[in-house]
C-alpha cells in the first residue's frame, strides 16, 4: 500500500514534470507573440536573420528544437539572455537559491502565526475574540500582497526607519562563499520586513486548518484521561488537542509552499528582492524569452517538487500509513 | 472515605433540562471495592465523572455532597478538585483504543500525571519509569510497552497499561467505568483480576461500573444497583446476589447467564426503561414490575434499610422480598407482563 | 432569498453587504463619476493640477498627471467585478463538470482528467498569468479566461471527492439501475446535490480572480483599456510619490482590500453553512 502510494505520486510528479515542460516550451513558441519576431525584427538584413535563426537553433523543427531544449536543461544550460548577453543560469541560479530563502522564511512566520493565533482562538472559542481573529484571518488572506507590503514599507523602512528600503544586501557588500552570502546578519535585517509580510499573507492557511482539526480533536475519548489525571483545561487545550491537531498543518503548508513561490512574485518585486519573481517581471517586460522561460521552469520545478513533499509529508504523518511501512 | 449524600446530576440541554442521576447516595469505605451495575443509560457514568469532577459542559451537579477524605469536594475549587485527581482517585475509562493520545509513547503519558502532582518528576524521573515498569510487569505486560505507541498495542494491552498508569501515584480510590466492556471475554477475566489483585496490594478503594454483573464478579465485595438514575438496591455483593431485594435486580439475576446459578435460562425484563426526562410519580420500575401495587405507581420509595446490615432497597414491598424472591425465579412471572 | 440568508453567519452577511454596495458601485460608479477619470484637470489658469491633496472640488486629489482621483476610484469597480465574477463564474463551471465527469465515470476518464488537474497544480499562477498576458495581449478576456482556466483545479477536487461519495448512495444507485442515461445521473440527480458547493467556490473563485487580476494590475499587466484600483495603486508606485501623495493610493488600495475581504467573508460563512466538517485545502489557487 506504501510502495504503491509512493511509486504513484513519484510517477505523477514525473510525469507532471515532463508535461509541463512541454506545455511551456510550446506555450512560448506557439503564442500569438512570437518571441523570436521581437528579437529578430527592427531592420535586420535577411542573411544576419537567418545566421542568428542557425545560431539559436530555430531553423529546426519544432520537435528538435524541444528536444535539444530539454537536453540543454538537463545540464542547467538555459541558453543565452537576450537582454544580458550572459548565459541565462548565471543570472538565474543564484536568484533561485534567494527565492527559496525568502519562501521558507515567510512560510515560518506564517505558521507560527498561524499556528499561535489558531489555538489561540479554540481557547477563547465563543468569546469576542475569536470573532476577531477570524475577521483578522479572513482579512490578511483578502488584503493584496502590495496593499500589505506598501503599508509595511511606508511604516516601518521609510517611517521608522528600523529596515531597510529593500534590497538584499548592504550596498556593496562583497561575500567569498555561499555559505557567507546566506548566513549574516545583514541578510536577516533585509529579508525581515518582506518575508513578515508574506508571512502575514499566507497564515491564514494554518490559521484555518489548525482551528479545524483543533475543533475536530475537541472531543477526542482520551482527552477524558488527560483530564482526569489532573491536567487543567488549557494544558489538555495544548498537549493534547494542539499537538493532534498539527498533522494537516503541516501537509497543508507543504502545499502551500508551492503556491508561496508563485505569489512571491509581487512581494519581491516592492521590496527589490533579486528573486526569481522580481526577475521573471523585470525579464517579462524586457521580453526577454529565455530568461522568463527558465524562470517559468524552474518555478513551476520548486512547485511540483513541494507538491510531491506534501505527498510525502502526508504519507509519513498519517499513523496507519506509517504503521504500514513499519511492518 | 467517599460518601456521596442526595446527589442529583442533570444536564441542560436546548430545551429541556435532563435530570441523569437523581437523589442518589452511595458510601464508599477504604479498601472496599464497590460494583455498580446498571443498564446503559441509567447514569452510572455520570454518577462516576461527577465524583471525580470531570462532567460534561453541559452537565452540573444540582444537589447534595460528596465527601471524600472528610473534604467537601463541591466546595472544592476546579484547581483543588485537579490536584485530588490520579494522586487521590484515578481514573480507568472504558477499553477502547482511543483512551491514549495517539501521538505520544505510553511512558510519555503516564509521566505525565507523575509531572502535574510530584515537583520531584524531574529529579526522579528514574525511579519513577522503574516503578511503572514493575507495574507494568504486574499487569502482565513487558517492560518495552512503556516506549511503545499506543496503535502498537492490543486493546487488552493498552487497558492493562491504562491500569498499571492508575496506580503509580497509589490514589485511594479508582474508579472504573466499564473498564473491560470493548475486550473479549478471556481478556476482560484477566484485566478485572488485574484490578483486583493490585487494589488489595495497595489497598485502594474501587468503584467499578458495569452493564454486565458477571464482569463485576471476580472483583467486588460489595454492590449496589441502578436503574433510571436511582440507586434500588444496595449491600454485600454475596447477599444481594443470592437473596435480591429489589425486583429489578431480581429480573436482572435472572437476565445474567452463567452467574452459578446453572441451569437458569437467559432471560431478560420485558419493556423499556423510562425515556430520560420522562416524570413518573411513583416507583420508576413499576411499569415494568410484575410485583407492582397502586402504590408503586403514586409514591416512589425512598432508600430504606432492611432486616440485614448494610443493605438497602428501595421497594414498597421490602418486607415480603422472601416471597416475591421465589415467585420472581419462576418464567411465568415476567413472561406474563 | 430569506432563508438563504438566514443559514449565512453575521460574518457572511457582512460580507454580502460589502459585495452588494461594491456591486452597485460598479453600475452606478462611471455615472456618479464627477469628471472624466482620464481627463487632465487644469485649474482658472488653465494650469495641470498636478497631485493635489484633497480639495472640495477634487474630493480624493489628482494624480501626478493632473487626473481626479475620486472619478478613478468610481470607474474602477467595473472592471474589477467584471472580472471577478467571470473568472469565478468559468472556473466554478469548468471546476464542477470536470469534477462530476470524473467522479461518475472513474477509470481512464478519472485518470486523464485528475493527472490534468496534477498538471495545473504545477503550473504556479500569478507568474502563468504574467507569461501569458506578455504572450499574448494586455486585454480583459485573457485575464478572464487565464484565471478561469487555470485555478478551476481545487473546485474539481473537492467536488470530485464529493460525487465519489453520493455515487454510493442509495437513490442514485437507484436511479442508475433504473436505466437512466449518463447525463441524466449526472446532471439531474448528481449536479443539484452539488449547488452548494458550486456556490461556495462561486464565492472563493471571486476572491482569487479579485486577487490575482489587482496583482496583475499592480505589476503592470492589466487591460489598459479597462483601469482598475490595481492600475492605480500600480501608477503611483511607478510614479514614486508614496510618501507625499497618500490620497492617490489610499481609496484604491482600500476598495481592492474591502471587496475581496467581502467575498472572502461570504464564502466562509458558505463553507460552514455547507458543511462545517468539510476541510478547506487552504483558500488560495
Amino acid at each position: 500500500m506504501t510502495t504503491r502510494f509512493l511509486l504513484a505520486r513519484t510517477g505523477v510528479m514525473l510525469l507532471t514534470a515532463v508535461a509541463l515542460l512541454a506545455i511551456q516550451f510550446f506555450l512560448f513558441r506557439l503564442m500569438p507573440g512570437d518571441p523570436t519576431a521581437s528579437v529578430l525584427a527592427g531592420g535586420m538584413s535577411p542573411e544576419i536573420q537567418d545566421e542568428l535563426k542557425r545560431l539559436w537553433g530555430l531553423d529546426q523543427s519544432l520537435l528538435l528544437q524541444f528536444w535539444s531544449y530539454a537536453k540543454n536543461l538537463t545540464r542547467l544550460d538555459f541558453g543565452v539572455s537576450f537582454y544580458r548577453n550572459v548565459p541565462v543560469g548565471e543570472v538565474v541560479l543564484p536568484r533561485f537559491w534567494n527565492t527559496i530563502i525568502f519562501m521558507l522564511l515567510a512560510m515560518l512566520w506564517a505558521n507560527l502565526f498561524g499556528v499561535a493565533l489558531g489555538v489561540l482562538s479554540v481557547i477563547r472559542r465563543q468569546r469576542p475574540l475569536e470573532g476577531w481573529l477570524i475577521v483578522l484571518g479572513s482579512a490578511a488572506r483578502a488584503t493584496p500582497l502590495f496593499v500589505t507590503g506598501m503599508i509595511f514599507l511606508l511604516v516601518f523602512a521609510y517611517h521608522l526607519g528600523w529596515f531597510p528600503l529593500g534590497g538584499m544586501h548592504r550596498v556593496g557588500a562583497v561575500y567569498a562563499t555561499w555559505w557567507q552570502r546566506y548566513f549574516n546578519l545583514d541578510l536577516l535585517h533585509h529579508l525581515f520586513l518582506p518575508t513578515l509580510v508574506a508571512g502575514i499573507f499566507y497564515f491564514t492557511t494554518p490559521f484555518f486548518v489548525m482551528r479545524t482539526a483543533m475543533l475536530e480533536h475537541l472531543h477526542d475519548d482520551h482527552l477524558l484521561l488527560a483530564r482526569a489525571k489532573g491536567a487543567s483545561p488549557l494544558m489538555v487545550l495544548l498537549k493534547h488537542v494542539a499537538r493532534n491537531a498539527l498533522n494537516p498543518v503541516i501537509t497543508t503548508t507543504a502545499l502551500s509552499l508551492g503556491f508561496a513561490v508563485g505569489g512571491q512574485v509581487v512581494v519581491e518585486t516592492i521590496f527589490h528582492w533579486p528573486g526569481l519573481g522580481s526577475e521573471l517581471v523585470f525579464s517579462t517586460f524586457r521580453r526577454d524569452y529565455p530568461m522568463v522561460q527558465a524562470i517559468f521552469f524552474l518555478i513551476s520545478l520548486t512547485v511540483i517538487a513541494m507538491n510531491y513533499l506534501a505527498d510525502l509529508a502526508y504519507l509519513f504523518l498519517d499513523p496507519r500509513l506509517r504503521y504500514e511501512a513499519q511492518q | 472515605m467517599l460518601e456521596i449524600r442526595d446527589m442529583s446530576v442533570a444536564f441542560d440541554l436546548a430545551e429541556t433540562r435532563l435530570r441523569a442521576v437523581d437523589r442518589v447516595s452511595l458510601t464508599i469505605g477504604p479498601g472496599q471495592r464497590l460494583g455498580l451495575a446498571g443498564e446503559s443509560g441509567c447514569g452510572k457514568s455520570t454518577l462516576a465523572r461527577a465524583i471525580l469532577g470531570l462532567l460534561p459542559e453541559n452537565a452540573r451537579v444540582e444537589q447534595g455532597r460528596i465527601v471524600f477524605q472528610g473534604r467537601d469536594l463541591l466546595a472544592l475549587s476546579p484547581r483543588e478538585r485537579r490536584a485530588l485527581l490520579w494522586e487521590e482517585m484515578a481514573y480507568v475509562p472504558q477499553a477502547s483504543l482511543n483512551s491514549l493520545n495517539p501521538v505520544y509513547r505510553v511512558a510519555a503519558q503516564a509521566l505525565e500525571a507523575v509531572r502535574l502532582h510530584r515537583p520531584d518528576a524531574h529529579k526522579q524521573k528514574q525511579e519513577y519509569i522503574a516503578r511503572l515498569s514493575g507495574l507494568l510487569v504486574t499487569a502482565g505486560l513487558e517492560e518495552r510497552c512503556l516506549a511503545s505507541f499506543p496503535h502498537q498495542l492490543s486493546g487488552g494491552m493498552l487497558q492493562r497499561a491504562v491500569i498499571a498508569m492508575a496506580f503509580v501515584l497509589e490514589p485511594r480510590l479508582i474508579v472504573g467505568d466499564e473498564p473491560t466492556t470493548a475486550l473479549d471475554v478471556i481478556t476482560q477475566g484477566r484485566v478485572m483480576g488485574l484490578f483486583k489483585s493490585m487494589a488489595e496490594e495497595t489497598g485502594a478503594a474501587l468503584l467499578m461500573i458495569s452493564h454486565d454483573l458477571a464482569s463485576l464478579a471476580r472483583v467486588c465485595d460489595s454492590l449496589a444497583i441502578m436503574y433510571a438514575g436511582r440507586i434500588v438496591e444496595s449491600g454485600p455483593w454475596a447477599r444481594v446476589i443470592e437473596e435480591p431485594w429489589h425486583p429489578y435486580t431480581m429480573g436482572l439475576l435472572q437476565a445474567v447467564a452463567g452467574l452459578d446459578r446453572a441451569g437458569a435460562v437467559l432471560r431478560y425484563i420485558p419493556g423499556a426503561p423510562p425515556r430520560p426526562g420522562e416524570t413518573l410519580a411513583g416507583c420508576r420500575f413499576a411499569p415494568r414490575c410484575p410485583f407492582a401495587l397502586d402504590i408503586c405507581l403514586q409514591e416512589a420509595p425512598g432508600l430504606r434499610a432492611g432486616p440485614e446490615p448494610n443493605r438497602r432497597a428501595a421497594c414498597h414491598r421490602l418486607a415480603e422480598a422472601g416471597g416475591l424472591r421465589r415467585r420472581a425465579f419462576e418464567d411465568e412471572v415476567w413472561s406474563k407482563m | 432569498m430569506k432563508a438563504a440568508l438566514a443559514g449565512l453567519n453575521r460574518l457572511g452577511r457582512i460580507g454580502l453587504g460589502i459585495l452588494v454596495l461594491f456591486g452597485l458601485m460598479a453600475l452606478a460608479g462611471p455615472a456618479l463619476a464627477p469628471y472624466d477619470p482620464r481627463a487632465t484637470q487644469v485649474d482658472a489658469q488653465g494650469k495641470m493640477i498636478s497631485l493635489s491633496p484633497p480639495t472640495w472640488r477634487h474630493p480624493l486629489g489628482t494624480t501626478w498627471q493632473g487626473r481626479d482621483v475620486l472619478s478613478q476610484v468610481l470607474h474602477g469597480a467595473r472592471p474589477t467585478l467584471v472580472v471577478g465574477l467571470s473568472a469565478a463564474l468559468i472556473l466554478a463551471f469548468v471546476g464542477v463538470n470536470v469534477g462530476l465527469w470524473s467522479g461518475y465515470f472513474g477509470g481512464w476518464v478519472d485518470l486523464v482528467l485528475m493527472r490534468a488537474v496534477d498538471i495545473l497544480y504545477g503550473l504556479p499562477f500569478l507568474p502563468l498569468m504574467v507569461v501569458v498576458m506578455s504572450l499574448l495581449a494586455r486585454e480583459q478576456k485573457y485575464v478572464i479566461l487565464g484565471i478561469g482556466l487555470v485555478a478551476w483545479r481545487d473546485v474539481a477536487r473537492v467536488v470530485r471527492a464529493q460525487v465519489l461519495s453520493l455515487r454510493e448512495e442509495a437513490y442514485i444507485k437507484a436511479v442508475r439501475s433504473v436505466g437512466a442515461g449518463h447525463l441524466r445521473v449526472i446532471y439531474l440527480h448528481l449536479f443539484p446535490n452539488l449547488l452548494p458547493l458550486a456556490l461556495l467556490f462561486l464565492a472563493f473563485g471571486l476572491v482569487w480572480s479579485i486577487l490575482g487580476h489587482a496583482d496583475l494590475s499592480f505589476l503592470g499587466f492589466g487591460d489598459p483599456a479597462h483601469p482598475t484600483w490595481g492600475d492605480m495603486v500600480s501608477s503611483a508606485w511607478a510614479a514614486g510619490v508614496m510618501t507625499e501623495a497618500y490620497w492617490w493610493y489610499l481609496a484604491p488600495s482600500v476598495c481592492i482590500a474591502a471587496v475581496s475581504t467581502g467575498a472572502f467573508f461570504l464564502a466562509c460563512a458558505l463553507e460552514e453553512a455547507v458543511d462545517p466538517r468539510l476541510r478547506r485545502r487552504g483558500p488560495g489557487a
